[in-house]
């Protein structure tokens, strides 16, 4: 898989900016099929970083009702990558 | 803040201002911080949202909003620094607003002439004296029984000859057949000899008596007015009914008392040589006027800012507009753009922007006041030529205070006038015959 494929998008949200600013992590949507080695290389090849970590979360979606049809929102995969102390990422045109 | 002002012409000048980057910086901060308690975006809660997050997002707004607002201050300040008194809106290019490093922008404002103080005294002018003359109350006299006359049945039993008036159906048909630009038409009045269908028809008519019928052909010309009528053969069926003759009421009281509200000839003879010489008097006043700006404008002449030039010809527009608009026409059905206008009237609308600083200049120069009975005249004056009662007018203005003191400005301004006519010499002249008959 291409680096661009494992990668969907990057979270920005209040957690991702705190874990940003205190732990130096970055929070990315990813390919479900992915793991963290390809998350990893996928991730130094784009941002041209070094990775220290990379952490996996599957999410899975909410479901949600209205009426009496439910339907479910897809399943996702997070990634939850530590940078090297020094390395940072400046956002973002969208990947 | 810095500025430095650089002459284009005497009117028109360049603003080269620079902000320092620490107001550029907190006014920058100050935005940011403002938008950030407010800016909903997903994944935050309402004002957590962290200013990196907003600058991405509303860079450009911020921005934008930060120039204008930065312009807009410290371009008056500018304006109390340098003391230009601009007129119009200034011209501005703004750059793009960096994060950091001072604002740097030029404004092209435009700024009322400066004039030398005007030497008004002493002009030679040359007045006219118009006389109303009885000829010309004649000739409104005739005017009038003209339009009064009334058309009545000849008493004589005799046929129609040139220069009657008839009463006649006719109808006409193309190849014996009726013609729809020629249908047939009842008590058709009409003047022989005036030919208001064509002159062929009216020989025709000649020699008809009341109670008469004839048919008869008549052949339109190539160039004929009406394009479905040209170069046909038409052949027409007439009946006279009346032979009338135009009578003229005679110039009496009676005459008199029908044309308004006037007792008697003599009345309305007054009525028109009052209306006449007000004609004149105006006439008069306008040639005065006309020499003092040609005098006044020759003795300073100055550049004028463009934007006070087009401002007035806006005002020339609207007016044509209006008066179009009155007369249930739209400026294009004759052939009328605003472009054409304003091109045609460009010099006059410079022309009385000129007039208009001269009288300004002269009432600072002379400081010149208004005072309240001098207003109320005015006032009352207009009420009079609109016949409206005074209360009414005044009502308006105070409903419109900033009306109030344009009107003020324009009592000033024949002030001004009054003060140039006082101070000149004026020297009577006759009327040239000539100029005299040009009038109407």
């Amino acid at each position: 898989m291409m680096p661009h494929d494992v990668i969907k998008r990057p979270l920005i949200t209040e957690k991702t900016s705190i874990q940003k600013e205190k732990l130096n992590q970055i929070s990315f949507e990813v390919d479900r099929r992915a793991n963290r080695i390809s998350i990893k290389k996928a991730v130094e090849k784009i941002f041209d970083v070094n990775v220290d970590a990379v952490r996996t979360i599957q999410v899975k979606g909410k479901v949600k009702r209205r009426g009496l049809i439910t339907g479910k929102r897809k399943d996702w995969k997070k990634a939850i990558v530590t940078l090297k102390p020094g390395e940072r990422i400046d956002f973002f045109e969208g990947v | 803040m810095q500025v430095s002002v650089e002459d284009i012409n005497s009117v028109k000048k360049t603003l080269h201002i620079e902000i320092p980057e620490e107001t550029v910086v907190q006014e920058l901060d100050k935005a940011y911080n403002k938008l950030r308690k407010k800016a909903k975006v997903k994944g935050f809660r309402t004002g957590k949202v962290p200013r990196s997050v907003v600058v991405r997002l509303f860079k450009k707004d911020v921005q934008a909003d930060v120039t204008s607002s930065l312009i807009q201050s410290s371009f008056l300040d500018a304006l109390k620094k340098t003391d230009l008194k601009i007129v119009g809106t200034p011209n501005v290019d703004p750059p793009k607003l960096e994060a950091t490093g001072p604002y740097r922008y030029d404004a092209t404002v435009e700024i009322s002439p400066e004039l030398e103080d005007i030497e008004y005294r002493g002009l030679s002018l040359k007045r006219t004296n118009y006389k109303v003359l009885d000829e010309e109350i004649e000739a409104q006299l005739k005017m009038l029984q003209k339009n009064m006359a009334r058309h009545q049945k000849i008493a004589e039993d005799r046929p129609a000859q040139n220069d009657d008036f008839v009463l006649i159906d006719y109808e006409g048909f193309k190849e014996g057949r009726p013609f729809a630009e020629t249908a047939k038409t009842e008590n058709f009045n009409m003047k022989i000899g005036e030919g208001p269908i064509i002159k062929d028809f009216d020989d025709q008519l000649i020699s008809m008596k009341p109670g008469d019928k004839k048919d008869f052909e008549v052949k339109f010309p190539q160039d004929y007015f009406n394009k479905k009528l040209a170069d046909l053969d038409i052949s027409f069926q007439v009946t006279l009914h009346e032979i009338r003759e135009e009578v003229f009421p005679e110039i009496d009281d009676v005459l008199a008392k029908k044309a308004g509200q006037y007792e008697s000839l003599d009345e309305l003879k007054k009525a028109i040589s009052d209306n006449l010489e007000q004609g004149y008097n105006k006439r008069m006043e306008q040639e005065l006027h006309e020499q003092i700006y040609k005098e006044l404008i020759s003795r300073s002449d100055f550049e004028l800012p463009d934007v006070m030039v087009d401002m007035e010809l806006e005002g020339i527009i609207e007016e044509a507009e209006r008066s179009f608009a009155y007369r249930n026409i739209s400026m294009e059905d004759i052939g009328l753009t605003r472009e054409s206008i304003a091109e045609k009237y460009r010099d006059t609308a410079a022309k009385q922007v000129k007039r208009h600083v001269l009288l300004g200049k002269l009432i600072d120069q002379e400081s010149l006041t208004i005072s309240d009975d001098e207003l109320e005249d005015g006032l009352k004056e207009m009420a009079d030529s609109f016949n409206q009662p005074i209360e009414q007018i005044k009502n308006y203005y105070n409903q419109n205070k900033n009306k109030i003191e344009y009107f003020k400005h324009t009592l000033l301004e024949k002030k001004a006038i009054k003060l140039i006519i006082d101070s000149s010499e004026i020297e009577d002249v006759e009327p040239q015959k000539e100029e005299a008959a040009a009038e109407d």
